[in-house]
């Protein structure tokens, strides 16, 4: 017998071969993950519980017998909860129109009423502060019409954190419940409507009952965002200190006076991520009874309601949406970026881009800001990408034991809030790295780390989908013609998913550019990024420069939403 | 030349054994099917033949040479075996148009560009799909589709052509088509295949020889005729084609000829059944009867066989009868021309018994 032994061997093939670099290629991210993911989180819950460097429950018996504590976690929990409340109730509202009713223009409504989801939240309250501060825009225009000295409203404090949120979250609800809305199978309606009930009795019997799963699900979603929240908390609740967990943390840290301030940050992190979990694991629980069959999956379109004579009512309400999302922010934005000076009246000779000339040439921790946050972005970005596309493809398609602790590991920084990832890069970072004994600690470094480590799961997601459509197979077709493991990669593997790949390109990109959470705990000098010198410009009283500033960053998130929306397709993006 | 042998092979996912110890030698130029229900084993094995499974144990031999053997630790990847594949899902590349994914395993060969052209083009021609060079798959239908599959198959003149359900997708009449075209290409370029089905239509009508699989196990390996007129076990029987089962025992036995009696209840009724000479028999057998080899008649002669009409379900080329003979129910096709009422009583001629050892 011809064998061809020798040249075949099972330990020169190109399987075995296959074999070591997936297992080198698994090693290589669980040691990435290990120091990225685990090692913070574990240095976290280790200082929890120490004291005064000794292993001890100190810290939660210092914070559990603060009455500071029980008022913080009251406030993050009402503001939370209406919070989740407002924004689940316009959300669903919207969707409902959009889906499921003859009202015109639902082509117009649907890009503008997104809009709000794509605005870095600390901005859209900074353009708030602009509207409705002690000498915001309308709280001016209200003296004037009623001639007194007394604001309509100062957004300052609790109400305004609550109301700048739903603002801002609405479309969380929206997007969630669009989708069961749009595809309900519409014999469950017809079939209530052929029974004797009428439109209104429909919508409260069958409609809402049916669509229950989904906005649980939704506005749970929303009360986790909302306490994990940091950037509206701090430009809208620190002038009347009022603080919630996440505010909290950031000052603990920030006070060095206190005895243990980052062991009792890192305990009271222990607390918000205890409720975070909780929170999410309530909400997964209540998607999976999202299993009410309502979604036929024939492409039949329920029948829309006739709005008849509320249809003015409803595009009142959609047009208020807008102009308090989008229009008056944006143009108090812009009008305070072009004023030569706060308290000016509005008039044509006042009108510069003096503003934009001086944070383009007078401060140059703007332009370090800017260059930083793009090379951070790009950068974690394409690691993103790299290592995305080798956890998936032991996820997918080698489908490793561990899977599940794997996702678990991956999802685990973006679960948990941001302050609290700070934190535990902080603790973990703060000394020299072992072996190589270097410290990256006030360096980049750290904030790449950090950025990497929280949207690394939006690369997965995206990856991970795409592998998961490449049939078997289609590689096996490219084995058996010929190609090998490399070559079939390349030829078939990578042509077919490369829009994911740029899809979690930009997934990552888009939210590490306008990143504030983890940079304002982890910049430092030279290392400044746009989120955090918005922040501190808005800090300083720089109000124009702020404009000028947070009008960039909008400009920059509206062309990066253009890009994903034509590379995806309208896959992605908004 | 390729003639393809499986020798004694095996492969267990963990405590399930999927496939157990395979024996068959597949002749040049043959078409051997393998066929069983799903989970039989079929498409394991020939994921095997193709290289994406290692075997468990057992070796694989290609005209002598050996491409895989547990024993021997020898394994060669898919594309070193020089095998052509059609799936069941087509696999036709959706970002490469109709020449590319043709031209594909070229690619791994050296060869000029006119020559790639002009196989690419004798290809496509072969699977009558000229002038389709520059469509994508999302622009042609399933059956077009397949028969790239089919060209990129074929393109490097394989020594063994695998063929996995690749007419499943497919709606029926472009089925029926498409397997005469599959055999009269086979016939052409007298290429071994090896295909795998569940479809027994498609078994019978396309291959030399099927492999009937079950539970991982071979169950017969022979031509479409003796797979149906001698099934060798109950499995084949009633897998392939329908048939009625009788409990019978052995009465006497002389030469090649066996005298059995049917235990219908009223044990009356004896059948003569030709055997081989040699082969012993158990005492209690079971006999095999296709419905189409019972013959109703009016009843005429209280003496012979009988039975009452039960059922009567008329299928336009045929009447489906279920037939009371004693305490069993005999599925029986007879002509559309006889029409019998329900409960009537029947004459019945009992045709090519086929005797099961049991």
């Amino acid at each position: 017998m011809l064998t061809s032994k020798s040249k075949f061997n099972f330990r020169d093939n190109a399987s075995t071969y296959l074999r070591w670099s997936i297992f080198g290629a698994g090693g290589i991210i669980f040691l990435l993950l290990a120091v990225f993911i685990l090692y913070p989180s574990f240095t976290l819950v280790k200082n929890s519980f120490i004291a005064d460097d000794r292993l001890s429950i100190n810290n939660f018996v210092e914070l559990l017998t603060d009455q500071t504590t029980f008022i913080v976690f009251r406030n993050t929990f009402i503001v939370a909860f209406w919070g989740a409340i407002g924004a689940t109730a316009i959300g669903v509202i919207v969707a409902w129109l959009l889906a499921r009713t003859d009202i015109p223009f639902k082509k117009f409504w649907r890009t503008t009423l997104i809009i709000p989801y794509i605005i870095p939240p600390f901005i859209g309250a900074i353009a708030w502060v602009y509207l409705l501060g002690p000498v915001g825009y309308l709280n001016k225009i209200w003296m004037a019409i009623t001639n007194t000295f007394d604001p309509l409203w100062v957004v300052y404090g609790q109400d305004g954190i609550i109301f700048v949120m739903i603002l801002y979250s609405y479309p969380i609800a929206y997007m969630v419940t669009l989708g069961p809305l749009s595809q309900m199978n519409p014999a469950l309606e017809e079939a209530g409507q052929i029974s004797g009930a009428g439109t209104l009795r429909t919508l409260r019997d069958i409609t809402l009952p049916l669509m229950l799963p989904s906005i649980g699900g939704s506005a749970l979603l929303i009360f986790m965002s909302m306490m994990a929240n940091f950037g509206i908390p701090a430009v809208i609740g620190f002038p009347k200190r009022y603080f919630v967990m996440s505010t909290q943390i950031f000052l603990t840290i920030l006070n060095f006076d206190r005895a243990n301030n980052l062991q009792i940050a890192a305990a009271l992190s222990m607390l918000l991520v205890f409720l975070a979990l909780f929170t999410m694991q309530l909400q997964r629980w209540i998607q999976k009874g999202k299993s009410f069959a309502i979604i036929s999956g024939k492409s039949s379109q329920p029948q829309l309601v006739q709005l008849r004579k509320y249809k003015y009512l409803a595009i009142t309400f959609l047009g208020l949406i807008v102009l308090f999302t989008v229009v008056l922010p944006v143009l108090s934005i812009i009008a305070t970026s072009l004023l030569r000076a706060l308290g000016l009246p509005f008039i044509f000779e006042n009108l510069s881009f003096v503003n934009f000339k001086r944070i383009i040439y007078e401060v140059p921790k703007v332009r370090r800001a800017i260059r930083n946050s793009f090379l951070l972005a790009g950068g974690s970005a394409t690691s993103i990408v790299f290592i995305s596309l080798i956890i998936s493809y032991l996820i997918v398609k080698i489908k490793i034991k561990g899977t599940m602790v794997l996702e678990a590991l991956v999802l685990l920084p973006y679960a948990v809030p941001g302050i609290v990832v700070a934190l535990a890069m902080i603790l973990a970072f703060v000394k020299p790295l072992p072996i190589v004994n270097v410290s990256i600690y006030n360096t980049i470094w750290i904030i790449a780390i950090a950025y990497i480590s929280r949207f690394l799961t939006f690369g997965v997601r995206s990856i991970s989908a795409a592998f998961e459509q490449v049939h078997e197979s289609l590689e096996d077709a490219a084995r058996i013609s010929g190609a090998g493991v490399i070559a079939s990669f390349k030829d078939i593997v990578i042509p077919l998913i490369r829009s994911n790949i740029f899809a979690g390109w930009f997934l990552s990109f888009s939210p590490a550019l306008t990143e504030l959470t983890l940079s304002m705990l982890l910049f430092s000098v030279g290392n400044e990024t746009l989120g955090t010198v918005v922040y501190g410009l808005h800090q300083e009283g720089k109000v124009g420069m702020t404009a000028a500033l947070a009008f960039i960053v909008l400009v920059f998130v509206v062309l990066l939403n253009r890009v994903t929306i034509r590379i995806t397709q309208g896959k992605m993006g908004f | 030349m390729a003639e393809l042998k499986l020798n004694k092979l095996q492969k267990k996912f963990g405590n399930v054994t999927a496939v157990d110890d395979i024996t068959v030698s597949v002749k040049d130029g043959e078409f051997i099917t393998f066929l069983g229900p799903s989970g039989c084993g079929k498409t394991t094995t020939l994921r095997m033949i193709a290289g994406f499974i290692k075997s468990t144990k057992g070796s694989i031999t290609i005209d002598e040479k050996v491409i895989s053997s547990f024993e021997d630790n020898i394994f060669l990847p898919p594309d070193k075996r020089d095998m052509g594949m059609v799936f069941q899902t087509y696999a036709v590349w959706p970002h490469m148009n109709t020449f590319n994914n043709v031209a594909y395993p070229l690619k791994f060969k050296k060869y000029s560009k006119s020559e790639i052209k002009e196989r690419v083009t004798d290809s496509l021609s072969l699977v009558k799909l000229d002038g389709f060079e520059d469509r994508f798959p999302h622009q042609m239908s399933g059956g077009q589709q397949q028969r790239v599959a089919l060209a990129r198959a074929l393109i490097m003149e394989p020594s063994v052509l695998l063929l996995d359900e690749p007419l499943s997708n497919l709606d029926a009449k472009l089925r029926e088509s498409m397997r005469y075209e599959i055999i009269e290409l086979q016939r052409r370029l007298k290429i071994t295949v090896v295909y795998v089905t569940h479809d027994q239509i498609e078994a019978m009508s396309m291959s030399d020889r099927i492999i009937v699989m079950d539970k991982g196990i071979v169950q017969q390996i022979d031509s479409p005729q003796n797979v149906y007129q001698y099934p060798s076990n109950k499995f084949v029987a009633d897998f392939i084609g329908m048939a009625n089962f009788l409990p019978c025992e052995i009465v006497n036995k002389a030469d090649n000829m066996v005298r059995v009696k049917i235990h219908d209840g009223s044990d009356k009724v004896f059948l003569r059944i030709p055997v081989e000479t040699e082969k012993e028999y158990s005492k209690n057998v079971t006999v095999v009867i296709r419905p189409e080899d019972i013959d109703v008649l009016p009843l005429t002669d209280q003496e012979g066989t009988s039975g009452t009409i039960f059922r009567q379900t008329y299928i336009g080329d045929r009447n489906d009868c279920a037939v009371k003979f004693g305490d069993i129910i005999l599925r029986v096709h007879t002509e559309n021309r006889h029409s019998f009422k329900v409960g009537e009583e029947v004459s019945l001629v009992l045709n090519n018994p086929i005797l099961l050892d049991t």
